[in-house]
């Protein structure tokens, strides 16, 4: 029994249905990767399991209990949602963005607590923010903005963070800098985190779980090394890869052709 | 608005300043400006009346020429647009952060066109009913605004399809106005300066119109800052964030709605207050709405009541609707912000 469950979904736009009766089981405090092409529904799933998109059909219970049970401000003490590419205002500094963090902990009419205060501290200093509070969020590199944002996630003290493609547009050294953050967090804190990823690697090496999509369905679901096979993402992504192992002992995966299947 | 937001910063930064006394002092700069509006609007006029005579006067009023002028004209038409000024302000700055767009104004969500038909209707088709303008105008400004509040409702409400909605509906409207100016074209004059937006001959029953909401308004708004604030992130960010959004939309625009209907059902369609007031309030404080909104607001009040001093002595003695002075001054900055920011 996992932490966030997903149980039979289903998720509409207009009439076209998007997850077609998904189940997913998020291990507690490991790391989840959720990987598949383009348009299989991640996204779509990261959305739902966050409570941003209604399912049509079907439950998910966080805790064991059903999500839309929580009021809106007391889900996201648990759970926390980073979103691709999240807008802000031009002049927003970290230390504002990750106060906004504490919203859900504030009533409207309560000022700034001390607890706040060094919920915000903490969250600075485990994103290894502190330096750059006063910074400008749209001066940071994209690598620096990116653990803005996981900061202002932190200061909501969730136990589960959700992340879709944390890495986009970042350079390499910069998603490791982001995906090691991710782990330590998982190791330190017993954050269960939750990602959607492009990098097969990077599922590879820094999840503990993987869970695969294809066409709106949950094709495979497992321990990564065991569950991603060169067969796998053959039928899944109709590329051939190739495996190495690495200088760190982890075996790696190198697509060196598009496969072609004929009509 | 990336660029110019980060020169203001910047320069504070190298000012060294922190940015907490750097708002409170464009809070106290845009006070200044609000008082001194008031003050110049009940001195100036056909017959300039002192400061310490004016305060004089308010203290104890007496039976004089300058008692009356200034009890039964001049300050209830100042206060009368200060509230104008507020309310338009504050309205566009809440939809701005609602409809999260920089080009948001009461315009958009129907307030003019609604109460530009409905004023217009009575003043060419009812002439001798004037006394209903300013509660029809605000029943039309509303109808409009929950018109296409519900024309735009599909699954809940994205900002883009309420102002393309509103832009349809201000067009069809719009329509209606022009086609009753032309068939009735001997009685337009009154429409016209309605249609321009004046504080002429506004007096104590407007200000008893506009202060409710005013009140209401400025104080819905404020405690809702924290909610403009994180729906600055985007709706699905505010939703993980554990904001409401639906229901702060709506509810927002609504007070959005209300503040900007009893605006404009009292002083006519003043055009650009919402617009011009809110964004160089932002491009001076920044886009934290706890301070924004008061900013826009004390700016606001300068804004309104400094024009309508103009617009009354400019050509004294023939006075202008103070809508013309404001879209004279406010198009040429509309257009300057353009060039900044986009």
């Amino acid at each position: 029994m996992g932490v966030i469950n997903a149980n039979n979904i289903i998720v509409k736009f207009a009439d076209k249905t998007i997850l077609k009766g998904i189940n997913l089981e998020i291990p507690k405090g490991k790391v989840t990767a959720i990987i598949g092409p383009n348009g299989c529904g991640k996204s779509t799933t990261l959305k739902a399991l966050a409570r941003i998109i209604p399912c049509a059909s079907g439950n998910i219970t966080y805790d064991g209990k059903d999500i839309k049970v929580f009021s809106h401000k007391e889900f996201a003490k648990h759970l926390a949602i980073l979103t691709q590419s999240p807008q802000s205002p031009a002049d927003l500094t970290v230390k504002d963005l990750v106060e906004l963090g504490r919203f859900p902990h504030r009533s409207w009419w309560k000022r700034n607590t001390e607890e706040d205060e060094q919920c915000v501290e903490w969250a600075l200093k485990q994103a290894s923010m502190r330096h750059m509070r006063n910074r400008l969020l749209s001066t940071l590199s994209g690598g620096e903005r990116q653990r803005a944002w996981i900061a202002m996630a932190l200061a909501q003290r969730p136990q589960v963070l959700l992340l879709d493609e944390p890495t986009t547009y970042l350079d390499i050294s910069h998603q490791l800098e982001v995906m090691k953050l991710l782990k330590k967090l998982n190791n330190e804190l017993g954050l269960t985190v939750v990602m959607v990823l492009h990098d097969i690697n990077h599922a590879l090496q820094y999840s503990d779980h993987v869970a695969v999509m294809k066409k709106g369905e949950m094709v495979a679901a497992g321990e990564p090394h065991a569950t991603i096979s060169p067969e796998l993402l053959r039928e899944v992504f109709r590329v051939k890869v190739d495996t190495f192992v690495g200088s760190n002992g982890l075996p790696a995966l190198l697509p060196v052709d598009l496969i072609y299947e004929n009509k | 608005m990336q660029n110019s937001e980060n020169d203001v910063t910047f320069k504070i930064e190298k000012f060294g300043i922190s940015r907490t006394a750097w708002r409170l002092f464009v809070l106290a700069l845009f006070a200044l400006l609000a008082i001194a509006g008031l003050f110049l609007s009940l001195t100036k006029g056909s017959l300039d009346i002192k400061v310490e005579q004016i305060i004089a006067i308010l203290q104890s009023p007496q039976m004089d020429a300058q008692s009356q002028i200034i009890w039964n004209i001049r300050l209830p038409r100042t206060i009368v647009g200060a509230f104008v000024g507020v309310n338009l302000a504050i309205s566009g700055a809440i939809l701005q952060a609602v409809m999260r767009n920089p080009l948001a104004d009461p315009h958009i969500i129907g307030i003019s066109s609604g109460a530009g038909l409905a004023g217009v209707t009575v003043m060419i088709l009812f002439p001798h009913m004037d006394y209903l303008i300013t509660p029809i105008a605000f029943l039309g400004a509303m109808a409009a605004a929950v018109g296409i509040y519900i024309l735009a409702w599909k699954n809940g409400i994205k900002p883009v399809r309420i102002i393309l909605a509103g832009v349809a509906v201000s067009a069809f409207l719009g329509a209606g106005i022009s086609g009753l100016m032309i068939f009735y074209s001997d009685r337009v004059h009154g429409a016209l300066m309605w249609m321009v937006g004046g504080l002429a001959a506004r007096s104590w029953p407007h200000v008893g119109i506009i202060l409710p909401y005013a009140i209401i308004g400025l104080i819905l708004a404020l405690v809702c800052a924290n909610y403009l604030n994180i729906l600055q992130l985007g709706d699905e960010m505010a939703r993980g964030l554990g904001l409401n959004v639906e229901v702060v939309r709506i509810a927002m625009t609504a007070v959005a709605a209300l503040l900007a209907a009893s605006a404009v059902s009292v002083a006519g369609l003043l055009g650009f207050v919402g617009l011009i007031v809110p964004h160089a309030a932002r491009l001076l404080i920044g886009s934290d709405y706890r301070f924004l909104l008061p900013a826009s607001a004390l700016l606001g009040i300068g804004v309104v009541t400094l024009s309508d001093t103009l617009a009354r002595t400019m050509f004294s003695p023939v006075e202008l609707p103070v809508g013309i002075i404001m879209a004279a001054l406010g198009a040429p900055f509309f257009l300057f912000l353009l060039r900044r920011e986009i």
